[in-house]
């Protein structure tokens, strides 16, 4: 790759790359473990977050089945009544 | 030809639309950095436009046509509510902020709810309520929990991403404006519930 054609690489392909890097500042919550806890979880859900929604949201609704029993029966007629 | 080019235009922003509403599922983060640069309002008009097909089906299916117009104006009002508050919120932090990236973001976000609602309306007159205690009522009462807590995980992730590409705060102060939202909207979408003008404080 020539001199000019890697500038204009880097113009255009790079720079735009950088700028949407630099957009945002790092997220901060205040303490490294917390930081940390965030970054991890928040690198997990930027691409198919479904992925991981899906099970989890399968172990939320047989926690709530677990602890509310018929309940959620009724629970689901409710919602159902809230279109 | 004026009107050729309107249409053409109107063809790209649903082409659009529909792209960006399959890239929400797979690559939220990069679809929302997106969608906070957008000016195209006609994918706003499409947003829109599903919103009052929702509540001309449904007020139709409740038997209660003559609502559906009040029903879409306090959406509208309750859309408008939410992203003005983000969006002051935001300003007294930084004066560059602009009020689109909120409109467009936000409007974006809409998309879980109104899956949600459409769903919950095909639902209910497929296998209308009330569910049993039996088998095939509760594993369908499972399951339309794991579906509805799946959407609320996403519409979450939309509406944060939303905010933090709009606003550029950082992710805590994001999430006591979060907070803060929802103290002032929980009361008032239950006064809302109340009076028959809203069905479920998820929207």
């Amino acid at each position: 790759m020539s001199i000019s054609s890697r500038k204009i690489f880097y113009q255009r392909q790079l720079s735009p790359k950088f700028q949407e890097i630099y957009d945002l500042k790092t997220s901060n919550l205040g303490h490294w473990w917390l930081t940390l806890v965030y970054k991890y979880i928040v690198s997990h859900l930027k691409a198919m977050p479904f992925i991981y929604i899906l099970p989890l949201s399968g172990v939320a609704a047989f926690l709530l089945y677990l602890i509310l029993g018929q309940l959620v029966v009724k629970l689901v007629t409710l919602l159902q009544h809230g279109f | 030809m004026d009107f050729e080019k309107k249409s053409f235009g109107f063809l790209a922003s649903l082409i659009l639309f529909l792209k960006r509403a399959l890239l929400l599922v797979l690559y939220p983060y990069k679809t929302m950095r997106r969608i906070s640069r957008e000016r195209d309002t006609a994918q706003l008009w499409i947003i829109f436009f599903f919103v009052f097909s929702y509540f001309l089906i449904a007020d139709k299916v409740r038997l209660s046509a003559d609502l559906f117009p009040l029903h879409f104006i306090v959406t509208m009002i309750n859309f408008i509510f939410t992203v003005y508050f983000f969006y002051f919120l935001a300003r007294l932090f930084s004066r560059e902020t602009s009020l689109m990236p909120f409109i467009f973001t936000l409007g974006y976000s809409l998309i879980p709810t109104l899956i949600w609602f459409f769903a919950n309306l095909i639902l209910f007159v497929i296998l209308p309520p009330p569910r049993t205690w039996s088998l095939p009522g509760t594993l369908f009462s499972v399951i339309y929990i794991i579906f509805s807590i799946s959407l609320l995980f996403w519409k979450l992730i939309l509406v944060y991403l939303g905010i933090r590409f709009s606003s550029k705060l950082s992710a805590l102060r994001i999430v006591y404006y979060l907070a803060l939202y929802l103290c002032i909207f929980l009361p008032y979408s239950f006064f809302l519930y109340l009076m028959a003008l809203f069905r479920i404080p998820f929207i």
